[in-house]
């Protein structure tokens, strides 16, 4: 959110190149990833970790998300902030307390992306996660077929746990979804 | 006591200078107006007093303490935005108490301020609404009592009546006047409506490529502008100008238009000397038409090219000496296309200006 909101407000050097380079990141498909990631990891020790997943996909995610966050905050006039300074707010209070809450949709939807391309993603999760404790969902799907069977039942009713959370969050964060939240502050 | 000073302030945009060190004195409950075209740095030279611009050089003074760094919040200003810039997450209420909360008052004194401002601009009706829910007129009109809630020592304005419909723009006008008479503020508003200027300002500053071409009363800008400029800028319908060159004891123009030079230059211009002569519509009537002229008039015949009735006055469209020229009527008749009239010049309310310099001679 800090760096959507960096793009979007401040004029820095280099501040095009740095935004395309993120952007180029995204380009490289994930699965062309997973060899490297995978020795990485492993000689740093984080395979089969948590912590060495949760790292990957925030570094997956960050771009896309900066890239979805500095959007919502263009659209908000720059006028809104100098009116908040004006009537006394620091230029951290300005983004809190005005600027935050009307780009709260924008930053909503990008949470509710990078939850589900996270919770969802398989073929990285399937090199980097084995044991038991440590993969995800997705994965241990696959349990449920072995070299014979498949266990519908079992694969399904896990499918249903998979979904709750997802469902869960997007109640949550329905009511921030509402658009045009910003219309009528400014004309426009 | 809240003055507000500029000595010699500058603003550079990289190698681009667009203000080029201005001065500017504006005395307590002052209404100052600055005007010009866009582009001329109005906006950001009230934007460097309220401090969303820094300064390049020169100092900012407001009250007694200089400003040039110090952040919006500690100048002790409002401003009212072009496009209200209100909080659009948060209700009326919340929005003209925003100012007060954040400074930590009591929740009591910011209601008792809060009502007082919404009384002062009959807002109680919408008080809990959010701004998406209102008309133009109304989020102007919360803009300003955010503005005054804080009880500010100087009130910016910047273009707030632009975005209006002509019909709310003159209404919001008489609104900001009484305001002013109401809780007696400094106030400097920047516009590019030279009629806001006039109705509202103590003061016109009338600005043009980042410098101050002229300061004065409305009267005074209007009646003595100090160059061309200023004169065709300055009033509705803008200043005729005429070209023409001072001969023997009169002014010749195009066409064979001689004209007596008026009193006030007899002894100022040099004969052989380039000038454009300036009047208003008000000075220049067909024969018959109220002008009362004391002092130097001049008789002259044109033929109306278009007329605008308004009601109370008509305007006519003629050529004088190879340039369209506006005369005014004051006892309006149906005038025929390319009607011939004698129209009587009043001379004594002519102005001259230097052809090169355009600056005027008086």
């Amino acid at each position: 959110m800090a760096g959507g909101y960096a793009f979007a407000r401040f004029r820095f050097k280099g501040k095009n190149a740095i935004f395309i380079g993120l952007l180029l990141t995204r380009a490289v498909p994930g699965v062309a990833l997973s060899l490297p990631l995978f020795i990485v990891m492993a000689k740093t020790g984080i395979i089969d970790t948590h912590f060495g997943l949760i790292l990957v996909y925030v570094a997956m995610n960050v771009p896309f998300t900066i890239w979805l966050i500095d959007g919502f905050f263009r659209q908000i006039p720059p006028d809104l902030a100098e009116a908040a300074e004006i009537d006394g707010c620091t230029r951290w209070q300005a983004f809190w307390k005005v600027e935050f809450p009307v780009a709260k949709a924008g930053v909503a939807s990008a949470g509710i992306f990078a939850f589900l391309t996270s919770w969802n993603e398989y073929a990285l999760a399937s090199q980097l996660t084995r044991s038991t404790f440590s993969k995800t969902m997705p994965v241990g799907l696959r349990d449920f077929t072995s070299e014979f069977t498949i266990n519908w039942g079992g694969m399904c009713a896990l499918a249903v746990l998979l979904i709750i959370p997802a469902l869960i969050l997007t109640f949550i964060v329905q009511k921030h979804l509402i658009s045009g939240l910003t219309f009528g502050g400014v004309k426009g | 006591m809240a003055q507000v000073t500029l000595k010699n302030v500058v603003k550079n945009y990289g190698k681009l200078e667009v203000v080029h060190s201005i001065n500017l004195h504006v005395a307590h409950n002052e209404f100052v107006v600055l005007v010009g075209p866009s582009g001329c740095g109005k906006s950001t030279t009230l934007r460097m007093i309220a401090g969303l611009e820094s300064i390049s050089g020169g100092d900012i003074i407001i009250g007694d303490n200089v400003v040039n760094n110090l952040p919006p919040r500690d100048r002790n200003i409002s401003m009212v935005f072009q496009n209200y810039a209100l909080y659009p997450h948060m209700t009326v209420r919340e929005n003209l108490g925003f100012s007060l909360k954040i400074a930590k008052r009591d929740q009591t004194e910011i209601d008792k301020s809060v009502d007082e401002a919404s009384k002062i601009l009959s807002l109680e009706d919408y008080m809990d609404r959010k701004p998406g829910a209102l008309s133009g007129g109304q989020r102007q009109r919360v803009a300003m009592g955010r503005a005054i809630v804080r009880h500010p020592d100087v009130f910016l304005f910047d273009e707030p009546l632009s975005n209006l419909d002509a019909k709310l723009r003159a209404q919001m006008r008489v609104e900001i006047k009484k305001l002013h008479q109401k809780i007696q503020t400094t106030i400097i508003y920047v516009t590019h409506d030279q009629v806001e200027a006039m109705t509202l300002a103590d003061r016109i500053v009338i600005m043009r490529d980042g410098n101050i071409e002229q300061q004065g009363s409305p009267t005074q800008v209007f009646e003595n502008p100090i160059n061309t400029f200023v004169a065709t800028f300055i009033g509705s319908p803008p200043m005729n100008l005429l070209p023409g060159r001072v001969g023997k004891n009169m002014l010749e123009f195009s066409g064979g238009l001689i004209l007596p030079i008026p009193k006030d230059f007899k002894d100022i211009v040099k004969p052989g000397q380039d000038i454009i002569l300036g009047f208003r519509a008000d000075h220049i009537m067909p024969v018959g038409h109220d002008l009362t002229i004391d002092g130097d008039s001049a008789m002259i015949e044109m033929s109306v090219g278009v007329s605008e009735p308004l009601g109370t006055e008509t305007l006519l469209y003629t050529q004088l000496a190879g340039q369209e020229i506006l005369a005014k009527m004051l006892k309006p008749r149906i005038v025929k296309d390319g009607e011939t009239l004698t129209f009587n010049l009043d001379l004594g309310q002519c102005n001259l200006f230097d052809a090169t310099t355009q600056r005027n001679l008086r």
